[in-house]
């Protein structure tokens, strides 16, 4: 087996071993039953006590065959209004950047945990969609509201 | 002889042996502490003289144990505290000695105390830094063996220690294991703290106990005395039962030493970062972990030990979930009798009625990890007794007493077995190549008893126990519940629609019993397998006779006292099974007017909203016959004064999904108008608050209204799945909306909008809302009540100022109809253009008259301009002032704000390129290039040469890879501009700038024509290179301090 899958598995072993509360992770089934190491399906949850409390948002997990040299894809599905969400939904966060934060260490935990963490805390420093950005940084109150609508319409179940 | 002195009495005089004895054994006498103290005194300095080493030997001569015992600890005391005295020539003789005194003391029955002292000088003597003595295990087992010392330079001729062993006495067997144990202790107490040294020293200690101690003795001695198979041990040689125990109970302690030291190289490695670095790390132990493996038995042995049970426990969980591969077949064959014996079932029994105490849980961990190692076994092997019976104990993990993460703390870590048993068995169902393999049967329905485990398991509590559970516990259960769900989703590839089928028939069952909790779990399984479920016409069957019953009657009947997460799990489930509903029309009606009722309890308002979202959106042409029912329904629901905007915005929206259906335009009106009559009802109520200069409910209530006209929109937009008529010049009802009999509902909502964004665009809500009534119908092919003329969009986009709240979204929104505006005619698309064009020079005018920039409004303004350059650059360059825009791009390339720049750059990307243009439009635009060109080039100069941050380097390569490709005069524009004084590098000369230029271009226009050879893809994405040649390029100019490794 790749050093890729050997690290997912033993991922997916860590991971169903202790996991975060109201997160979940899973790599996807294909048509036929097989799972796809490589493709995650993943729920990250607002934290308490933010905006964001009650909300669960669905994202995808990718992982290249050059994982866990080159980090993983995360891309929430829908779209997320997040200011550091591409408007593809590919999430922007600094240990996801090969260039960056990157490192092999890292879990799939600790990438989840990253992007909950992200979700109350944007970094204005690197904006990835205009809309949620813009409204970040002009209209909090209004951001807030939409945040607010957002998590209605995503509630952890 | 000496004197002794001590405390103020007068000190003892030692003149002979006899008198040494006399007072070894006085002080083994009862006495007053004060004559002790001084009998030790003076043995003590006795020992220390000179003579001391003689003493030693002669007390071991004598008949009396505790003097012979105090022989040996005076061997040891001089080892320790006088081994300078020795000389090089006398530490040989003395090993002799010691070795002779051994074999003696053996042969001749001395007391264990004595022996094991003598062993413990025999330890020091090994262990002093300048002991040359090797292979002490080994030397003493020959010498026992033959009864004499051996000379240790025979060593290694002599036999294999494996052959000799067995020929050992009984006494000689347990001398070795008090030895060996012994110097296991004394080594772990010379490095104390061995967890906290590094690998090394680690490395050490562990090279003295497998190198030096040739544990393979141990093994050794142990099976020649006694075997175990299965429970009993059987005991072949001696009859001697008090030796065999004794044996025995040595071993065990030994074990237990070796035990630390496998615990710490477990702990050592767990706690390394085993990403990267543990599993090499893993690897390159093995060989040095190997010794240890053959103890792993002794190890076992422990677990029959009551008082070692709990440590030895904890090392099994350990090593089986962090080295599985560590235990052989045989040990785990011992370790499957252990955990089935009478002692281990009497656990599982206390486990199930609710005992979760420390001994237990380890116990259940174990098993659990025993489970997780040998999973292939235990669901391939149901044959053998012991694996089917630990298989049957890890099923009754999952119905021990109490609700899963409250009181039942193992349930949820046996789930995550479970899934690892289910996907082994789903594994190999698919890589079995020819048929499924003979053992599936039987493992598959342990999955089936799984599976009813965990719907007994995820039942919710009543609301009485719920109240006392803390936010932990709910979270702990709700985790649980998720668990089970996929857990489900695996086996259902295993178990098939039979499991749906099963579940259903339970549904039947509680509801006939009124077991809401009961059916509220049924109904959570089957909500988990809606993703997996495929045979349309099976499932449909089943659900059928599901919802065919009394479900939703019983739902909405408010006198039955049903809790609110069954009916809020009977909603999701009809919205994870909506296209049954669309398969099976009869259902809906009952199934809509349960979702009605929900509107009212708030607990179930949104999901339930959301639902009949979802059902009327997927259901709608089967609805369109009860649309005079959903608008009554709708009023109703308006009078309650419980419903909030969200569920008004839903349900409108649903209603007008159905709308959507009807067949023709001239049919939507009427629905449409009472539907805006509703909307108008908040527009009122707006007005009523602004009189009251209420400005809360004013603003609620008219960006209520939007949202609520949004949502119709949103709902009124062409499914995917209708066949567009391109054609839409010849579609009957095309001046409906706009000219016929609609028109005047159109021209109403045109007014709401227009008045409310007119009153209010300093509110977010509001004018998102807006533009959001506007957008769905930008991409509609066929008329609509929402496809309004363009000039709706260019007059609200004209009427925003710098004072409109999300302007940008607004230029968006402009920018979006531009795109996508399919109906409209050339003309009046270049006249929206052009009046977008105009609005954003003036507001960027404004910004600057105002000296105030907004970056927001920069970057949407430039987006706007960047998607008109492909369709309407023709209306864009003739539009007046038009370069404060290309100026405010420059600017915003250089500025700090990162949208506007990547706007600005992209902007840059598409003017540069080349365009279908001739004649005049032509001469524009190569005028502007002209002009703006070289400060184009001299700002991406400047910025790749060390201006820009570095995670903004890949903004700047676009436009210039664009830029050096369609125009010829981009390497003099960059020559130019590398060597100006905007420059200010001074890390790079002439020749590296000119190398990097020439990279540039070459790399370019290479991969273009290789791109545009082999893909007709133009778009350069794949010009990786250049980005590195920029970043390298980058570096050199900052210094060489700044490249990291990548």
């Amino acid at each position: 087996m790749s050093l890729c899958q050997n690290r997912l598995q033993e991922e997916r072993k860590q991971w169903r071993r202790d996991h975060p509360f109201g997160f979940f992770a899973k790599p996807v089934r294909t048509a036929n039953g097989v799972l796809d190491l490589k493709k995650w399906e993943c729920g990250v949850p607002g934290k308490d006590k933010t905006l964001w409390e009650g909300g669960l948002f669905k994202l995808d997990v990718l992982f290249p065959d050059e994982y866990p040299t080159k980090p993983p894809k995360c891309k929430f599905v829908p779209p997320l209004f997040h200011p550091n969400v591409y408007p593809s939904g590919t999430v922007c966060l600094s240990i996801l950047n090969e260039e960056e934060g990157w490192k092999p260490a890292i879990t799939i935990k600790q990438i989840l945990l990253g992007i909950q963490d992200l979700l109350n805390d944007p970094n204005p420093d690197s904006p990835a969609q205009a809309d949620a950005y813009n409204l970040f940084k002009r209209d909090r109150q209004a951001y807030e509201k939409k945040v607010k609508n957002i998590v209605k319409d995503n509630p952890a179940p | 002889m000496v004197s002794a002195n001590s405390n103020g009495d007068a000190p003892i005089e030692l003149h002979s042996l006899e008198e040494v004895e006399k007072l070894v054994q006085r002080l083994y006498l009862p006495g007053s502490p004060q004559e002790i103290t001084r009998i030790q005194d003076a043995l003590q300095k006795i020992q220390r003289s000179q003579e001391g080493w003689q003493l030693a030997d002669a007390l071991l001569r004598s008949t009396d144990n505790n003097v012979r015992f105090f022989g040996a600890l005076t061997f040891l005391m001089k080892i320790n505290k006088d081994w300078d005295s020795l000389s090089e020539e006398d530490a040989p003789l003395l090993l002799n000695t010691l070795i002779q005194w051994l074999l003696r003391l053996v042969n001749g029955g001395a007391p264990k105390m004595v022996i094991r002292k003598l062993c413990t000088a025999l330890i020091s003597y090994y262990l002093r830094p300048s002991s040359i003595w090797k292979q002490p295990i080994r030397h003493l087992v020959l010498c026992l063996n033959e009864g004499d010392v051996v000379p240790s330079n025979i060593l290694d001729q002599a036999p294999p220690i494996s052959s000799i062993l067995p020929n050992l006495s009984l006494s000689s067997a347990l001398a070795i294991l008090w030895f060996s144990r012994g110097l296991a202790e004394e080594v772990k107490a010379s490095a104390p703290g061995l967890e906290t040294y590094g690998p090394t020293s680690w490395g050490r200690s562990f090279d003295l106990l497998t190198k030096r101690l040739q544990t393979q003795i141990l093994r050794e001695s142990i099976f020649k005395h006694r075997r175990f198979s299965g429970r009993t041990p059987i005991y072949d040689e001696s009859n001697d039962w008090a030796g065999f125990k004794l044996v025995r109970r040595e071993h065990i302690m030994l074990s237990c030493e070796y035990r630390r030291r496998v615990r710490s190289t477990c702990w050592l490695i767990h706690q390394k970062d085993w990403i990267g670095y543990a599993h090499r790390a893993w690897i390159d132990k093995a060989i040095e972990l190997d010794p240890f493996r053959q103890l792993t038995p002794l190890a076992i042995i422990a677990l029959y030990n009551d008082d070692m049970y709990g440590v030895t426990v904890e090392l099994f969980t350990d090593v089986l979930t962090n080295f599985s591969a560590f235990l052989n077949a045989q040990d785990f064959m011992s370790l499957s009798t252990i955990l089935t014996n009478p002692k281990a079932q009497g656990i599982i029994s206390r486990l199930k009625e609710g005992d979760y105490d420390v001994e237990v849980m380890s116990f259940a961990r174990l098993l659990l990890a025993y489970g997780d190692a040998a999973v292939q076994d235990l669901a391939e092997k149901a044959d053998v007794q012991q694996f089917n019976q630990i298989v049957l104990q890890l099923l009754d993990l999952l119905s021990c007493d109490g609700y899963p993460g409250v009181e039942d703390e193992i349930c949820a870590e046996a789930l995550e077995f479970w899934m690892t048993y289910t996907e082994h068995l789903i594994d190999s169902l698919f890589s079995a190549e020819k048929q499924k393999p003979a053992w599936m049967d039987s493992a598959r329905q342990r999955v089936e008893a799984v599976i009813e485990a965990c719907w007994v398991k995820i039942r919710m509590p009543s609301s009485e126990v719920a109240i006392t559970w803390d936010s932990d516990a709910k979270a702990s259960f709700k985790n649980f519940r998720r668990d089970v769900e996929d857990i489900l989703q695996s086996s259902y590839t295993l178990l098939g629609i039979d499991v749906f089928g099963k579940l259903a028939h339970l549904a039947l069952q509680s509801l006939q019993s009124h077991a809401w909790l009961e059916l509220e779990a049924t109904l959570y399984c089957l909500n988990a397998l809606s993703d997996s479920v495929a045979d349309e016409d099976m499932v449909d069957q089943i659900l059928s006779r599901l919802f065919g019953s009394s479900l939703f009657a019983d739902m909405t009947n408010t006198t039955n006292s049903i809790p609110a997460k069954t009916r809020q799990t009977a909603v999701t489930m009809i919205t994870r099974y909506a296209t049954f509903f669309e398969r099976n029309v009869d259902h809906l009606p009952s199934m809509l007017n349960f979702l009605f009722e929900s509107l009212k309890a708030s607990a179930l308002a949104n999901v339930a909203a959301r639902a009949i979202a979802s059902t009327c959106s997927t259901c709608r042409k089967s609805l369109t016959s009860e649309l005079g029912a959903f608008l009554q329904q709708y009023e109703v629901l308006l009078s309650w004064d419980s419903v909030d905007a969200y569920v008004k915005e839903k349900v409108i929206g649903a209603i007008a999904a159905i709308v959507q259906a009807l067949p023709t335009e001239a049919d939507k009106l009427a629905p449409l108008s009472l539907l805006f009559q509703f909307v108008e009802m908040d527009v009122a109520s707006s007005m009523r608050f602004l009189e009251a200069s209420q400005a809360k409910g004013y603003q609620a209530s008219a960006a209520c209204a939007l949202k609520c006209l949004a949502s119709m929109a949103k709902a009124l937009e062409t499914p995917d799945e209708v066949a567009i008529d391109l054609d839409a010049d010849t579609h009957p009802q095309a001046l409906f909306w706009t000219e016929g009999e609609g028109a005047p509902l159109q021209s109403q909502v045109i007014r709401t909008i227009q008045k409310l964004y007119g009153e209010m665009s300093w509110n977010s809500d509001v004018v998102e809302a807006s533009c959001q009534v506007l957008r769905p119908g930008y991409k509609e092919n066929i008329p609509g009540l929402f496809v309004f003329p363009t000039s709706v969009t260019v007059d609200l986009v004209m009427a925003s100022t710098l004072e409109t709240a999300r302007l940008d979204y607004v230029l968006e929104t402009a920018g979006a109809m531009l795109n996508r505006h399919s109906q409209e005619s050339e003309f009046n698309m270049r006249h929206a253009a052009t009046s977008f064009l105009i609005h954003v020079v003036n507001l960027v005018h404004a910004m600057e008259v105002n000296g105030a920039i907004d970056p927001e409004v920069n970057s949407s303004g430039i987006e706007l301009a960047e998607k008109m350059i492909p369709r309407y650059l023709h209306s864009m360059i003739r539009v007046q002032n038009i370069e404060k825009l290309f100026e405010t791009t420059l600017v915003c390339l250089k500025a700090p704000d990162l949208m506007p720049k990547r706007a600005a750059a992209h902007f840059w990307a598409s003017f540069v390129q080349k365009h279908e243009l001739s004649g005049e439009d032509l001469q524009i635009v190569q005028a502007a290039m002209q002009q703006y060109g070289p400060q184009l080039c001299q700002i991406l100069a400047e910025q790749i040469g060390g201006e820009a941050a570095r995670s903004e380097l890949d903004i700047f390569a676009e436009p210039l890879k664009k830029l050096v490709f369609a125009q010829p005069q981009a390497k003099q524009w960059l020559a130019n501009a590398l060597d100006s004084e905007g420059f200010r590098s001074v890390k790079v000369g002439p020749t590296e700038k000119r190398v990097w230029l020439q990279k540039i271009m070459k790399q370019v226009r290479h991969i273009f024509m290789v791109l545009l050879l082999l893909t007709g893809d133009s778009s350069l994405r794949g010009a990786k290179g250049t980005n590195n040649a920029i970043k390298d390029f980058w570096i050199a100019c900052r210094g060489v301090e700044f490249a990291y490794a990548s």
